[in-house]
């Protein structure tokens, strides 16, 4: 989800990418801290986003996180897993 | 892989990093403040908003630490840390296991270097495995010296060899500039000598073939007597030294720290012992080439050539030879690796020894797994409180384990100490003639060693007990029994390998008392020796050597208190092995069975100085054994039991180097070494009737023989102030440092078995100790019930027996075994020795009852009303 969002936006900073979630799924995935940043570091230990610190628009410093060429990699194959899983389930379900 | 690397260069940096994070989260808690203030809300209520919806800031530091893999050394930190304060807590346990295990440690470390400075360690050569002892051999004589011919012949025609040297030790005096002259160890060697050993000298040139004549008088001096007694002068090459009283030209000094190659026979020790190198001259009859047999071969195996293969090529050429001069005996050859000549018999000893040390460790090992159990069975509340709290197996194990850890590191650190602080002690014990001693030091690798035996000790030691009784896996906490059969096997085995050690220790003594309660054939009580060289310079009549010797010994004759004194070519057990063959007169010469015996020479006078025994005829005098009168000669009984089988030795003649000697004496024989089983045929010629350079005194005396040394050493220079007199000592001296292999092996495996049984001890009392006081509600109950004190102790006392009978049960059934594992070292003592089998055992006992009557007695003191007020 997190790669996907990056995917979309391109480099974001935290808050950006949990409002961002929220805003997507109509408020019904809420990220806590406790959940967000241990998976993003999760994500760069992994080498799949790489992060910096540069500057909002608001003038603030963050901490900005954007795809690696292999996130980008692992994002396709996490897809086309996760859609053929839900197809399955749907075809179970119907 | 990667992930790896980026989780580590987290965790080196993980301070800043949780900075970073801290930050970062602030800002997504400000954001979300503002988000809510864009709603329209309070300030107060848009942080209260932000604050249910995210968490708190710490929080999220935490789990981001968590996720950086920060838990497991945070984890470990926090296990040390508790390890480290439950062992401040409970002092006895922590000391009590570190003291076990760094004496076991110490002295495992210190065999550990005798054994890697021994056997381990390569010798300081060139490619050491290539080079190997050769030589003569026959059935009789496997290992004998070799001939010059057969040594011209190998480095002629042997291509699997790179290159061969003799060499062959004696002693040479150098005249001092004032004083005293001082006797030089002297080894005489071919060229090759520097070569096999792939040394360069340190300074001028290695002798070649053109200086192996005689009266040719170049020298190699040692590094050594170079820096020390010619003040490192570099210009030293050419200069002439005066040794033996004659101008020798110093051709060569070589290279620091050189270790002489070493032998049995004619040879210094190996290692740095030798002063000066002389070329071997290689002049003279053809008897001389052929038929001597009197110097030790080295040789390097070519590369690309097998032992088997270069043993196999000289095989060939040794029979060629014999077949060549069918007159010089049928010899074959012998090769053996430099390494097992250099270490010998002591090999065995060093590995006996770690045998032993082996087993003191097992010991402290199952003593600490003791320790380790009790106080697994009495923190039992605490697991079961941590496993109630969430704590996982591991994590309860790893508790422990921690602990044996921090022990395993404090015993490891104080062994080395310990061990480094034995070292001298250790050098002190050992025989001097000790191989390779001077490699003994505590290195890099017997420090690994140390902490590797320490920390394996300590983990096994943890484990066993958690293996065995599972004490994690009970709820309850109440497996006081099993723990308790548990620790009662651990004791037993102890007490069992200690009884093992015990048993060694006893075979050895039994075989030291043996040994001295033999009859030697010789009095080493009473008499003062040392060595004197009287130098034989070229233009030296024939008979001048002996006229000196004779004076001499006259001149000590007359100094008070010496009862009688004389002149041999060597004393008892000296480890001297010079024969001869010879022809009995009168009976037909038998080619297929060789006569010989150990060829010595004595003056009147020295068969009463060494206290020998004469059994038949007379011992020499100085009138009809002198000079120019027949020849005659004294011969031992093993001599005359063996070619005289009819007891008719005596007046009978042997033909010995062309000269018929008439048998005056029987002598009482004296073996090698002191445990040696047979005495080896011997004979000694009346010294005025040969030529002997080097001979060795022995001087009687009525009052304490060291105290003479001034006097008989005046006495010499009374004679010749030149002389110099080296290895003044007394005989009895010289007869214990025969025994000293034997003491020291005896005196270790003493203190071994010693702290072995302190610890089975401590074992035992632990165990009972710890049982009294888990049982002192029920002793209690019986003694309200009205058992006496008597009964009370003698429950206790029955435990401790009961392990104490069946460690020693099992300790007599390995006995046996120990005794046949000991047999090298053992004289007169068999395997199955029944002084050993009934002290072993009772020895166990007492130590075990002794053990057991602390906690007896504390049993005693239970007091029923305490007992029943508990509860």
């Amino acid at each position: 989800m997190i790669l996907q969002t990056l995917a979309a936006l391109g480099p974001q900073h935290g808050y950006s990418i949990a409002a961002r979630l929220e805003q997507v799924s109509s408020g019904a995935i809420q990220l806590n801290m406790g959940t967000l940043y241990p998976g993003l570091m999760r994500l760069e230990a992994k080498g799949w986003i790489a992060a910096k610190w540069a500057h909002t628009e608001s003038k603030r410093r963050a901490r900005f996180y954007e795809l690696t060429a292999k996130g980008r990699k692992q994002l396709r194959t996490e897809r086309a897993e996760w859609l053929r899983m839900a197809g399955i389930m749907a075809k179970v379900l119907e | 892989m990667r992930e790896w690397i980026w989780r580590v260069k987290a965790m080196l940096r993980r301070d800043r990093m949780a900075g970073e994070k801290a930050e970062e989260l602030e800002l997504h808690i400000s954001m979300e403040i503002e988000a809510g203030l864009r709603q329209g809300l309070s300030a107060e209520e848009a942080r209260r908003r932000a604050r249910i919806r995210l968490g708190l800031v710490s929080e999220g530091v935490e789990s981001a630490r968590e996720e950086l893999g920060f838990r497991w050394l945070d984890g470990a930190a926090a296990d040390l840390r508790h390890a480290f304060r439950a062992l401040t807590r409970n002092r006895g346990f922590g000391t009590v296991a570190v003291l076990v295990l760094s004496a076991s440690v110490a002295i495992n470390t210190l065999i550990f270097c005798m054994l890697d400075g021994v056997v381990l360690r390569p010798l300081p050569y060139r490619s050491p495995k290539q080079l190997v002892r050769l030589y003569d051999s026959t059935a009789g004589a496997p290992k004998f010296a070799m001939a010059l011919g057969r040594y011209l012949d190998y480095r002629a025609s042997a291509k699997s060899l790179e290159s061969i040297a003799l060499y062959t030790g004696g002693s040479m005096e150098l005249t001092a500039s004032r004083g005293h002259s001082k006797q030089l160890i002297s080894v005489a060697i071919t060229p090759d000598y520097f070569t096999v050993l792939g040394k360069a000298l340190f300074l001028g040139r290695a002798f070649t073939a053109a200086d192996l004549h005689a009266g040719v008088r170049n020298v190699i001096i040692s590094y050594r007597l170079w820096r020390d007694r010619f003040q490192s002068d570099h210009a030293i090459v050419g200069k002439t030294i005066r040794l033996d009283r004659e101008p020798w030209t110093v051709i060569g000094v070589a290279p620091d720290r050189l270790q002489h190659v070493g032998g049995d026979y004619r040879s210094p020790l190996q290692g740095e012992t030798v002063d000066i190198w002389a070329p071997l001259t290689l002049d003279g009859p053809e008897m001389m080439i052929r038929a001597w047999h009197f110097c030790n071969a080295v040789a390097r195996i070519r590369d690309g050539f097998t032992e088997t293969q270069a043993r196999k090529e000289l095989e060939i050429l040794a029979a060629r030879y014999s077949q060549r001069y069918p007159d010089f005996g049928k010899w074959t050859v012998r090769m053996e690796p430099l390494l097992n000549e250099v270490t010998g018999r002591s090999r065995q000893v060093v590995w006996l020894l770690a045998a032993a040390g082996g087993l003191v460790l097992l010991v402290a090992c199952a003593n600490i797994a003791g320790l380790c159990l009790a106080r697994a069975v009495t923190r039992q509340k605490e697991l079961a409180l941590r496993r109630a709290l969430g704590a996982n197996r591991w994590q309860l194990i790893r508790v422990g384990l921690t602990e044996n850890l921090l022990i395993g590191v404090a015993g490891a650190i104080f062994g080395l100490l310990l061990a480094n602080a034995g070292l001298p002690l250790l050098r002190q014990l050992l025989p001097a003639d000790f191989p390779r001693a001077h490699e003994i030091a505590l290195s890099g690798m017997a420090a690994a060693f140390a902490v590797a035996i320490a920390i394996a000790t300590v983990l096994i030691a943890g484990l066993l007990p958690l293996g065995a009784t599972n004490t994690l896996q009970s709820q309850r906490a109440t497996s006081g029994r099993d723990s308790r059969r548990m620790r009662s096997v651990l004791v037993a085995g102890e007490i069992a390998l200690a009884g093992l050690l015990c048993a060694g220790a006893l075979f050895l003594l039994r075989s030291y008392w043996e040994i001295g309660a033999r009859d030697h054939g010789f009095n080493p009580a009473g008499a003062l020796t040392f060595h004197l060289k009287v130098p034989a310079t070229g233009d030296a009549k024939p008979g001048t050597l002996a006229r000196v010797y004779g004076a001499i010994v006259l001149k000590i004759g007359q100094i008070p208190g010496v009862a009688s004194v004389g002149a041999s070519t060597n004393l008892p057990w000296s480890g001297y092995e010079e024969n001869s063959g010879f022809e009995i007169v009168g009976e037909p010469a038998d080619r297929n069975n060789d006569k010989g015996g150990r060829y010595q020479a004595a003056t009147p006078g020295y068969f009463e100085a060494a206290g020998m025994r004469l059994l038949a005829g007379r011992f020499f005098d100085r009138a009809r054994d002198a000079r120019g009168q027949p020849f005659t000669l004294i011969v031992n009984d093993a001599l005359a039991n063996r070619y005289f089988p009819n007891g008719k030795a005596l007046e009978a003649e042997l033909r010995i180097a062309g000269k018929n000697r008439r048998i005056v004496g029987v002598v009482e024989g004296i073996q090698d070494s002191p445990a040696d089983l047979d005495t080896k045929p011997a004979f000694w010629f009346p010294l005025e009737q040969g030529e002997y350079d080097s001979l060795f005194f022995a001087v009687r005396t009525s009052v304490d023989p060291a105290s003479l040394t001034p006097a008989v050493t005046a006495a010499v220079h009374g004679v010749d102030p030149e002389l110099a007199l080296d290895e003044i000592r007394t005989l009895e001296s010289r007869a214990d440092s025969a025994l000293a292999g034997r003491r020291f092996a005896l005196w270790l495996f003493q203190s071994f078995a010693i702290l072995a049984l302190a610890l089975a001890a401590a074992g035992i009392y632990g165990l009972l100790a710890y049982a009294v006081q888990q049982r002192h509600k029920e002793l209690g109950i019986r003694a309200a019930l009205g058992a006496s004190r008597m009964d009370l102790s003698k429950m206790i006392l029955s435990d401790g027996l009961k392990m104490a009978a069946a460690g020693a049960c099992f300790c007599l059934l390995l006995i046996p075994l120990g005794g046949s594992l000991l047999r090298a070292f053992l004289y007169n003592v068999k395997a199955f020795d029944v002084w050993t089998i009934v002290a072993a055992p009772a020895v166990l006992l007492t130590v075990s009852l002794l053990a057991s009557l602390g906690p007896a007695r504390s049993a005693t003191r239970s007091d029923p009303a305490c007992a029943l007020r508990e509860d």
